[in-house]
């Protein structure tokens, strides 16, 4: 917004005139620097824009010259419709510098890398929970010799106790109490009976299971009969069993040295055997007597024919 | 559950073979009303000789299937009297194994009476050793 004012010694934009620019270096934070002539016009050109009716009301009656932000308020407070022209950032920043008493050359932020130059200047950089100093010896690597001879030494130590632990023991490592060193482990109960709380677990199943079985076998309140289906039942399995063994084959005894004969015992000769024997050599003698005869005969009766 | 001295008697006289004192014992138990009981010694001793035949661990069921059909095949008349698939369930259900609810008391109770004996006689158990399986037996019905 351009403001144009009547009257004398007011000055409107793009005004040059000596006494508007004493005025405005008057209320200049940069009065008393040496500047040069034409900076000084650019910056007053620059400076006449802003001002406002109250800027220049104020200098008709004569008043002091306020700051911007002091006449900015009231017109605000109003709802008028005057505002200060905008102003740039860095001049607003300059502005509150200023207020504060604050050297106005450090408007400038500072650069990254000035900021951590000047942080490490005023504090140096410590671990937060390890010593400097402690960290320092950590990492550094390899460490020093006299740690290492140290670590060596200590190592040493303890081979030498354990080797003498060993030697008085008398047990080797890996080995049982008769110095041999077994092949499976002692764990390994495979081929063991069952330990003891698996027996218990074994029992406590069959217990369950003879509860199941007779739970199903006496479902039935009503055992009328009983007595003659099992006296039935125990007289088929023993006719069973007694028409055939067991399972297996039947036993066939086997001798444990070559089967001999019994020897038959030599018997006297008594009176019917001797009587029996000459009546057999009689009969024998009988028949041989009556052949030769007959022989005899025959062959008287041949050479007789033949002589003839 | 209470088990009396003369059904285990009663039981070991089927076992061993004396035929006239078990039927005697029998009709003794009858004649007392104490038969239930002898049909529960009767399912321990199923399960106690189950367990002997096929193991602490309960054989596969092929062993199983070999067994009802030795038996079954073993003696004249058995295939008649012996139901082959219940006689197999009854004995995976001493093992541990199945269910039989479907099965009527008197078929269980009855397989178990046949098979029973010839489990034991297959076993070859001399007096002491029938002594010790009946214990056993007692042992799981008092436990």
């Amino acid at each position: 917004m351009t403001t144009r004012i009547d009257g004398a010694g007011n000055s409107r934009p793009g005004d040059r005139s000596p006494s508007a620019s004493a005025e405005r270096h008057d209320k200049s934070p940069e009065h008393g620097r040496a500047e040069r002539p034409d900076r000084a016009g650019a910056r007053d050109r620059q400076r006449a824009e802003p001002r406002t009716r109250g800027d220049v009301a104020r200098a008709v009656r004569g008043d002091p010259p306020i700051r911007p932000r002091d006449a900015v308020a009231p017109n605000a407070r109003d709802g008028g419709n005057d505002r200060q022209p905008d102003r740039t950032r860095g001049e607003r920043a300059a502005d509150v510098k200023r207020d504060r008493g604050e050297p106005e050359h450090l408007a400038e932020t500072r650069s990254r890398s000035e900021f951590a130059k000047d942080t490490r200047a005023a504090q140096p950089v410590r671990h937060r929970e390890t010593p400097a100093h402690s960290q320092k010896s950590a990492d550094a690597w390899p460490p020093p010799k006299a740690d290492q001879n140290r670590a060596r030494a200590l190592y040493q130590e303890y081979l030498a106790d354990a080797k003498a632990a060993d030697a008085s023991s008398g047990w080797g490592q890996g080995r049982n109490i008769a110095d041999a060193k077994p092949d499976r482990s002692p764990a390994n109960i495979d081929d063991l009976p069952p330990p003891g709380d698996k027996l218990v677990e074994l029992e406590t199943t069959k217990k369950s299971r003879f509860a199941d079985l007779l739970h199903e076998a006496e479902k039935e309140e009503n055992l009328d009969g009983l007595h003659d289906a099992v006296e039935k039942y125990s007289n088929t399995v023993q006719e069973w069993l007694t028409a055939r063994p067991p399972e297996g084959h039947a036993e066939q005894p086997v001798p444990t040295s070559p089967y001999i004969a019994p020897s038959v015992p030599e018997h006297g000769v008594d009176a019917g055997n001797a009587a029996t024997a000459v009546m057999v050599a009689g009969i024998a003698t009988t028949h041989l007597v009556r052949w030769m005869n007959d022989r005899l005969k025959h062959g008287k009766g041949d050479h007789d024919g033949s002589n003839r | 559950m209470a088990v009396t001295d003369d059904q285990i008697a009663a039981l070991h006289a089927q076992l061993s073979g004396s035929h006239d004192e078990h039927r005697r014992l029998i009709a003794e138990l009858d004649s007392r009303g104490a038969l239930a009981g002898y049909t529960a010694v009767v399912t321990a001793a199923f399960i106690e000789a189950v367990d002997r035949r096929f193991g602490p661990h309960g054989a596969d069921d092929a062993a199983v299937i070999e067994f009802v059909g030795d038996v079954r095949s073993r003696f004249p008349g058995a295939d008649d009297e012996i139901d082959p698939v219940a006689a197999e369930r009854v004995v995976r259900k001493a093992l541990g194994r199945g269910s039989i609810s479907d099965l009527d008391g008197a078929t269980i109770r009855r397989i178990e009476a046949l098979l029973l004996p010839v489990l034991v006689a297959d076993e070859h158990l001399n007096d002491q050793e029938l002594d010790q399986f009946l214990a056993a037996a007692r042992k799981l019905l008092e436990s």
